[in-house]
């Protein structure tokens, strides 16, 4: 259990875990002080409130990857913009709603790219004319899109890291995705932009595999903020039915990664299983001195009370930087 | 009656919560409207309060959990919940398959018939959910 050195999950599975919870608690309380950050992402609504911080996909309903646990199920919930003057009309209309930025985000292509060079005027042109905020989830990029990326303007980058080889085969479809992952971290990381990774807890149908390595990978680059998600199998993908990682995996890891980057403040993503399992996952995250939940459990907003913690809320994506 | 892709039944009544209220007498049945199930998108937790809770207008009597919606169900009624559905809280879903038949919440005995001002007809639901969409 020692800081900022790699761990196998297999180490991590026989640490005690109100032992490793107590101690990722304390290191978080010591460097990031005792608060929480609350979040309400997107559109989406959270005790009659809603977020100010709508994901649009560039792609509309489109991805050539179909990867098992999406299934381009997600996108359906996404304002489509399929060409950069659409883009620009919706941008210019959230702004005039009164939002606070968006998440650009679509569907891939069979190398799991996005069309980032297509829509780089636009993005110039919204962070010049709106007062929007962007974010952008990147997929994999080649180093002229990282640089379109960094010239477009774009406040922060957000990129879904695996850690396994046979997750980025049999999930995502994607041929030596791994070596692609790698070199877009690294891409990414040179632009200079906040770098905010997620990995996805129990991605391989439910099981731990890979995550450990992709903890390893990002502690490599100067990221800004490591957003965890849980897997949530979504009705209608081949996923549909699979038991999530239980709450005790869930925070297990969120101590693990706590260790391996002390410093960098770690979220838990509103991508996680609903009801009981949110509610003890939120408390375990609290236990491990989480520093930000999106869509939290009202008991978790009522315990970090009780520790004493400093709570905001924002209406923004977790990954916020600004 | 319908807006766009959405059912509004005419023989039910409205909240501003997105909640349907059949009644019968003095024994009203709430559910989530085919409006609110579409924009909430899958319901993946509901919970619901014990038989023989007393419920009061605009007191919460639930949760409802999609993944791009956590929120408290409100109560237009007050009364005693005399059922709950069982099967609404092991299958979710059932809130989005049939949100007006298999997927109701919860039966209440009304207290008494002042109750139902400020609930909604289908015409003015209607109405409402187009200023929803304007918003």
């Amino acid at each position: 259990m020692t800081p900022e050195t790699s761990h196998s999950w297999e180490e991590v599975k026989s640490w005690d875990l109100k032992e490793l919870l107590d101690k990722s608690r304390r290191l978080s309380w010591e460097i990031h002080g005792k608060q929480i950050q609350y979040f309400i992402p997107g559109h989406m609504v959270y005790m009659g409130e809603r977020g100010k911080y709508p994901s649009i996909s560039l792609t509309g309903t489109s991805c050539a990857l179909k990867c098992d646990h999406c299934y381009r199920k997600v996108l359906e919930g996404m304002i489509p913009a399929t060409e950069p003057d659409t883009l620009k009309e919706i941008c210019r209309r959230l702004d005039d709603e009164g939002n606070l930025g968006v998440l650009l985000s679509g569907g891939s292509d069979t190398r799991g790219t996005l069309p980032w060079k297509k829509f780089s005027k636009a993005i110039q042109w919204i962070k010049k004319n709106t007062r929007l905020k962007i974010s952008v989830h990147t997929g994999v990029v080649d180093p002229e899109t990282a640089l379109a990326l960094k010239e477009s303007g774009i406040d922060e980058l957000l990129m879904d890291v695996v850690g396994s080889e046979k997750t980025m085969d049999e999930v995502y479809h994607l041929r030596d995705g791994l070596k692609a992952m790698e070199s877009s971290l690294a891409l990414l990381g040179g632009t200079g932009i906040p770098l905010i990774p997620h990995i996805v807890i129990g991605l391989q149908y439910g099981e731990i595999h890979g995550e450990m390595h992709a903890l390893d990978m990002v502690a490599r680059y100067p990221i800004s903020t490591l957003v965890v998600v849980v897997l949530d199998p979504i009705r209608e993908t081949p996923m549909e039915g699979v038991r999530p990682p239980d709450p005790e995996t869930v925070g297990r890891f969120l101590g693990a990664a706590r260790l391996r980057i002390p410093h960098v403040p770690i979220a838990l993503s509103c991508a996680r299983p609903a009801g009981q399992h949110r509610a003890k996952t939120d408390l375990l995250a609290l236990e491990a001195g989480i520093n930000r939940i999106a869509m939290p459990a009202e008991a978790a907003v009522e315990k970090a009370r009780e520790m004493g913690l400093d709570v905001a809320f924002f209406k923004t994506c977790c990954s916020k930087s600004f | 009656m319908r807006f766009g892709e959405v059912d509004i039944p005419e023989d039910l009544n409205y909240t501003q919560k997105h909640l349907w209220i059949r009644i019968q007498d003095k024994l009203c049945t709430l559910g989530w409207t085919d409006y609110i199930q579409k924009n909430a998108g899958d319901v993946n937790y509901v919970e619901l309060p014990p038989k023989g809770m007393a419920t009061e207008i605009d007191d919460d009597f639930g949760t409802i959990e999609t993944s791009k919606w956590v929120d408290r169900l409100y109560s237009p009624i007050k009364g005693r919940v005399i059922e709950t559905n069982d099967d609404v809280v092991k299958n979710p879903e059932l809130v989005n398959k049939a949100p007006f038949t298999q997927g109701w919440f919860i039966k209440v005995e009304m207290q008494s018939e002042t109750d139902l001002q400020g609930l909604m007809s289908p015409a003015e639901y209607l109405d409402y959910i187009k200023t929803c969409e304007e918003q």
